[in-house]
């Protein structure tokens, strides 16, 4: 904590601390002092000059945005003449400036014209020649409009694009009185902006304007503001919704509030429009005689009910399964594991975790003991070396990344990256290691081979908190002890030099930490590979304290909490096993049923639940929010699996891939439509609200899954408010015990969280892991080829992920035209050589061919793939790369190998 | 082949006003300095400066160097951004903010007119005025028929023999309206 000094301004008697700004302190003691180009987000630039004081013993007028506050400080902030000379300083950026106003910002250089009386041109002492200076308007981007003519070069959207968000995406050009600011090569539409909005959002003339609805807003008219989470990634913005007419008309970040501080991605400032698309789904639509027709609630109601009802007393209960939803909110899956566990009878309840983080979650659960994030998104910014694996975290979780790029820009931390294909943080990286697809585990136990081999490792911490101490050490030791450099680079085609180098700086970093994402866990050895990355943090003791750790950034929005609540084959809420009986008898208890109605094996998984349903074995199935026909594995084996079902209801908001082979649809509210609450990535729980009705006649998720239950004989409890359906799960999940949403009205709480008066976690492990025992464990792993390798027939390994403006099977992301006007075109990446090679030019069709499938799709040609691999975005319908893709699973985990299938390809 | 390209352009560049309109601006002219990089690609270029942000300056310079318009394209200014890890804005801010970078073809003789306080009191003005008028453009322009740019300059460091001007590396001092006609009139036949 800094020394607090006593500082008086205008005679008001203010405690500070030593250092802190002084227009800020001011600000906060509520002594608002005039100024444009201060912002508390960016350092201080003295453009503007207005915030102007004069401090005893100082010469004339300071700027009180660049003083720093200091034991004594008498500050005079407003007097005549100060008054006069802030006047004074306005009027001439008026002459300069274009001040038409149309009422869909907040204007604060208005405000302070007003202010000063200085709207009235009588008023004003200089003429106005912002006309001649030849200012011009830069239209280019898809969503934004910049009019120089209203710039006053205050720097802000400079810093904020750079500071704030790491791109640095903008400057000044031209001098003087003429300058103004580009993006580009004064085309901001071609310049490297990712239309993040950031400058959009600290801009104070409403220079730098959003595009999409700006005539429909008048701040000062009809604008409801509600504050909720943001619905694409496991980040977890906060955001506030602009309504207006009962439409969503803007987005924008809450400021000062974990974990985003105001900033926002693309798709949460400009991917709302969805919402309000004319194609939501919005009545019950039941199939007869092969077509959808409208239906009423209770009909189609009645039908699910009875389908399930006869499935069940016809083949038994292991005919049923249900697919979760991590879109929806934690009270939706809660009711509709219940309704699985209760109504079904069985554990059969999946959604797509299993798709994307199990392995790392089963690695971790038997590892450490807790599948989850070990620290904050904050804790970026302060950390000294991020190791990045597999994890294209710029453009999958744009804004946990701006801590990583805060942590490097500010205090030279050092990335390193593990990928096989070039991501945008490679810019920021201080070494990036590029194995060949697949070879991992070999690269990670070259470098705990390093690390021993040089007597990096923490042998207090491994004799304290490692399970079997040294003597397990040493049995990693023997094992990884073959991994030479040499050896490795062999396998792995890194350069022996920097693979030390990055053991070295990880092992020696005072507060390192992990960020592991789909590139590590969608792989047959999916969980190796995380077990690998755990084996190297235990031995040299970088988890347990603040700042260190293990963090898999969640995909979705709610992956997070829908395990959290249970809604898993194998654990109930709060990650207590299917097989606890005490726990289940808990349960049973606060659900008012008898202890012997709950199933007490383990249930089948999301993959596996398709395989049962190819197999004749599940016979019916409920899928909410979730689209299989494009995100699961091996397409062709899902289609026929879901074909065999003798009844399939799905719950949307929009017609999808899946909706096809429905039976009945149901039409559901979307997050903007709800209350209730999602779980980030870093364990935070955090509010959802109503900020729009539901179209039509889509109800509330967990609506339609009670009506269910109730229609099946089975009522599930008497809920009145999303809050009733929290305070239960807080009964039955002790990770959320001291939660109630009176709790989270103004910031979200991290779990574990176990009594009312605790502040919630940020850092887990400090004192113990969450194992039986409380000890870490080694897991030692040998590295094993591919079982799908590179051949003659089938000569290139493909890969697959995501790309910034689209969101996975982009059901939502694509109705919005500001994503699709950033980017909305299937394609596949091929190394430069590859492509002359084959006689492939940039935006030839292709044809891609695997052992299971074949789809088309266009050539882009890149160095950011390696030779002998491939790279293919999986958002596209038209493009199902997932055809391609194998369903055989990690033993372990029951992951699927998205990242790795071998595949040919032929010119069209 | 590039002795025999140069003289062609060298022959259509002294005849008469009509004919090199129409032939300068199709074939571009470079000869007034030896380019010292000879045509190079962009990319021999670049890798001619270490990868470090502060040498921008450097590059810029040698990239418009190059350019037998001796101009820096989109293309050069992208290609250095990527180069040096900027993006293309903090390059184009610095190419536009110094006024010895252009981003529009220029001619092959760049005559830089100071127009700063010591300059403007000698009357460097009229010097500007003269030049504009006898070459037909207006400063930031350059002659149809590619020969001359006009541009005007920041202080030149020579106020001690203001006013003065700049063609291409070499200065001229003491201006007044019969020395400019005299070096503008050498230029056009050289
Ligand atoms: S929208 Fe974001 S990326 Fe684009 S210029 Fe503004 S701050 Fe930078
Ligand atoms: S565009 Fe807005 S934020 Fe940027 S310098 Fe101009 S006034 Fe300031
Ligand atoms: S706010 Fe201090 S100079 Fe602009
Ligand atoms: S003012 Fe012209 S050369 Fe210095």
């Amino acid at each position: 904590m800094p020394n607090l000094v006593n500082i008086t301004i205008d005679n008001k008697k203010i405690q500070a601390p030593e250092g802190a700004n002084l227009l800020q302190v001011a600000k906060d003691n509520g002594i608002t002092i005039p100024h444009l180009c201060y912002h508390k987000k960016l350092t201080p630039t003295g453009a503007c000059r207005l915030c102007l004081v004069k401090i005893k013993d100082m010469r004339g007028m300071v700027t009180s945005c660049t003083i720093k506050v200091e034991e004594g400080m008498e500050v005079t902030a407003f007097d005549a003449e100060l008054e006069e000379a802030r006047k004074y300083l306005l009027d001439y950026l008026l002459a300069e400036h274009n001040d038409a106003y149309d009422g869909s910002y907040h204007d604060e250089f208005r405000e302070l014209v007003i202010r000063y009386g200085l709207e009235k041109k009588e008023n004003r002492r200089f003429p106005s020649i912002w006309k001649e200076l030849g200012y011009p308007k830069d239209e280019s981007s898809p969503v934004l409009s910049y009019d120089a003519s209203k710039c006053i070069k205050c720097f802000r959207c400079i810093k904020a694009c750079d500071e704030v968000q790491g791109k640095n995406v903008l400057s000044f050009t031209n001098r003087g009185i003429t300058s103004y600011i580009t993006g580009g090569f004064e085309k901001w539409g071609e310049s490297e902006c990712d239309g993040c909005g950031e400058c959009i959002q600290l801009c104070p003339t409403g220079a730098i304007v959003e595009k999409p609805h700006r005539s429909d807003i008048n701040i000062e008219n009809g604008i409801k503001k509600v504050r909720t989470t943001c619905p694409y990634c496991g980040v977890g913005c906060q955001l506030e919704l602009w309504v207006k007419d009962g439409k969503i008309v803007r987005s924008m970040g809450v400021e000062d509030i974990s974990p985003n501080y105001g900033r926002l991605c693309v798709k949460g400032r400009f991917g709302y429009d969805y919402i309000n698309h004319s194609e939501r789904l919005k009545t019950p639509l039941i199939k007869k005689d092969g077509q959808f027709v409208e239906a009423s609630w209770d009909e189609a109601l009645d039908l699910v009910a009875r389908k399930f009802k006869e499935t069940k007393e016809k083949y038994g209960r292991e005919a049923l399964a249900g697919y979760a939803s991590a879109k929806t909110t934690n009270e939706d899956n809660y009711l509709f594991m219940k309704l699985v566990r209760m109504v079904f009878g069985n554990n059969n309840v999946d959604y797509c975790t299993r798709l994307c983080h199990a392995s790392t979650v089963t690695a971790m659960l038997k590892a450490v003991g807790d599948g989850a994030g070990s620290n904050s998104i904050e804790d970026y910014a302060n950390s000294d070396c991020m190791l990045v694996t597999g994890n294209n975290m710029i453009e999958t979780h744009p804004v946990t990344a701006t801590f990583v790029k805060h942590a490097v820009q500010r205090q030279g931390a050092k990335v390193i990256i593990i990928d096989p294909k070039w991501t945008p943080l490679v810019k920021d990286a201080y070494i990036w290691l590029q194995p060949r697809l697949g070879t991992d585990v070999a690269l990670l136990n070259g470098m705990i081979r390093v690390i021993i081999s040089e007597d990096l490792v923490d042998r207090d911490f491994i004799k304290k908190r490692v399970d079997g101490g040294m003597k397990a050490f040493e049995d990693l030791k023997a094992l990884t002890a073959k991994y030479t450099p040499e050896y490795v680079e062999e396998i792995t085609g890194v350069s022996a030099k920097l693979m030390i180098e990055a053991a070295r700086v990880y092992a020696k970093a005072r507060k390192p930490l992990i960020a592991t994402g789909m590139g590590y866990s969608q792989q047959v050895t999916g969980t190796h590979n995380v077990f690998c990355l755990i084996n190297m943090m235990l031995i040299t003791g970088q988890i347990g304290r603040v700042g260190a750790g293990i963090n898999p950034p969640r995909g979705q929005n709610n992956v997070q909490g829908v395990s959290d609540v249970g809604t898993s084959p194998f654990t109930y809420p709060g990650y207590i096993p299917v097989e606890d009986a005490e726990n289940r008898r808990k349960v049973a208890k606060i659900w008012g049923v008898p202890f012997e109605e709950l199933d007490g094996e383990k249930g089948l998984s999301t993959v596996e639940i398709m395989q049962a349903a190819y197999e004749g074995k599940v016979k019916a199935m409920y899928i909410m929010g979730e689209n299989p026909m494009i995100t699961d594995p091996n397409l062709n084996h899902t289609e026929e699996a879901i074909q065999k079902l003798d009844f399939l209801v799905v719950q949307d908001i929009f017609p999808t891939e899946t909706t096809r082979y429905a039976d009945v649809i149901l039409p559901a509210a979307a997050f903007a439509e709800k209350e209730g609450t999602f779980v980030n990535s870093d364990r935070r729980v955090l509010r959802v609200r109503k900020a729009v009705e539901a179209p039509g006649q889509a109800r509330q998720d967990w609506h339609i899954i009670t009506e269910i239950a109730e229609r099946m004989g089975k009522p599930l409890g008497n809920y009145q408010t999303e809050s009733d359906i929290w305070n239960e799960i807080a009964q039955t999940a002790p990770i959320f015990a001291g939660i109630s949403y009176d709790r989270l009205e103004h910031r979200g709480i991290q779990w574990p969280c176990p009594g009312k008066d605790h502040p919630g976690t940020a850092t887990l492990f400090l004192e113990k892991f969450n194992t039986p025992n409380g000890l870490g464990k080694l897991h030692p792993v040998d590295f094993a080829e591919q079982s799908e390798r590179a051949d003659a027939k089938y000569p290139f390994i493909l890969n697959t992920g995501r790309i910034l403006y689209q969101y996975h099977s982009s059901t939502m992301s694509r109705r919005n035209k500001s994503l699709t006007d950033f980017a909305n075109e299937a394609y596949m990446l091929m190394h430069p050589d590859d492509a002359a090679h084959c006689g492939f030019h940039e935006g030839d069709m292709v044809k891609v061919i695997s052992r299971r499938g074949a789809i088309e799709t266009t050539v882009r040609i890149s160095e950011e793939v390696l030779q002998g691999e491939l790279f293919m975005p999986f958002h596209f319908g038209e493009a199902p790369v997932n055809k391609l893709t194998r369903d055989e699973l990690d033993p372990y985990s029951k992951i699927a190998p998205f990242k790795i299938s071998a595949v040919r390809m032929e010119k069209l | 082949m590039a002795a025999v390209f140069h003289c062609i352009i060298q022959i259509f560049i002294t005849f008469p006003n009509a004919k090199e309109t129409a032939l300068c601006t199709v074939i571009p002219v470079r000869f007034c300095k030896p380019n010292p990089y000879g045509n190079m690609s962009t990319k021999e270029i670049l890798d001619k400066f270490e990868a470090r942000q502060d040498n921008l300056l450097m590059i810029l310079h040698a990239l418009q160097d190059n350019h037998p318009q001796n101009y820096l394209t989109e293309e050069a200014l992208s290609d250095a951004a990527k180069y040096l890890k900027l993006t293309k804005s903090s390059v184009y801010g610095v190419a536009k903010y110094y006024s010895m970078f252009s981003l529009k073809p220029r001619g092959k003789y760049i005559i830089r007119v100071c127009v700063s306080p010591v300059c403007e009191l000698m009357k460097g003005k009229e010097v500007l005025a003269q030049l504009e008028e006898t070459l037909g453009i207006i400063a930031g322009e350059t002659t149809p028929c590619g020969r001359f740019s006009l541009e005007i300059a920041e202080c030149l460091g020579q106020c001690q023999e203001a006013p003065s001007m700049m063609i291409n590396d070499k200065v001229f001092n003491h201006l007044d309206s019969k020395k400019v006609n005299e070096v503008i009139s050498k230029y056009r036949h050289k």
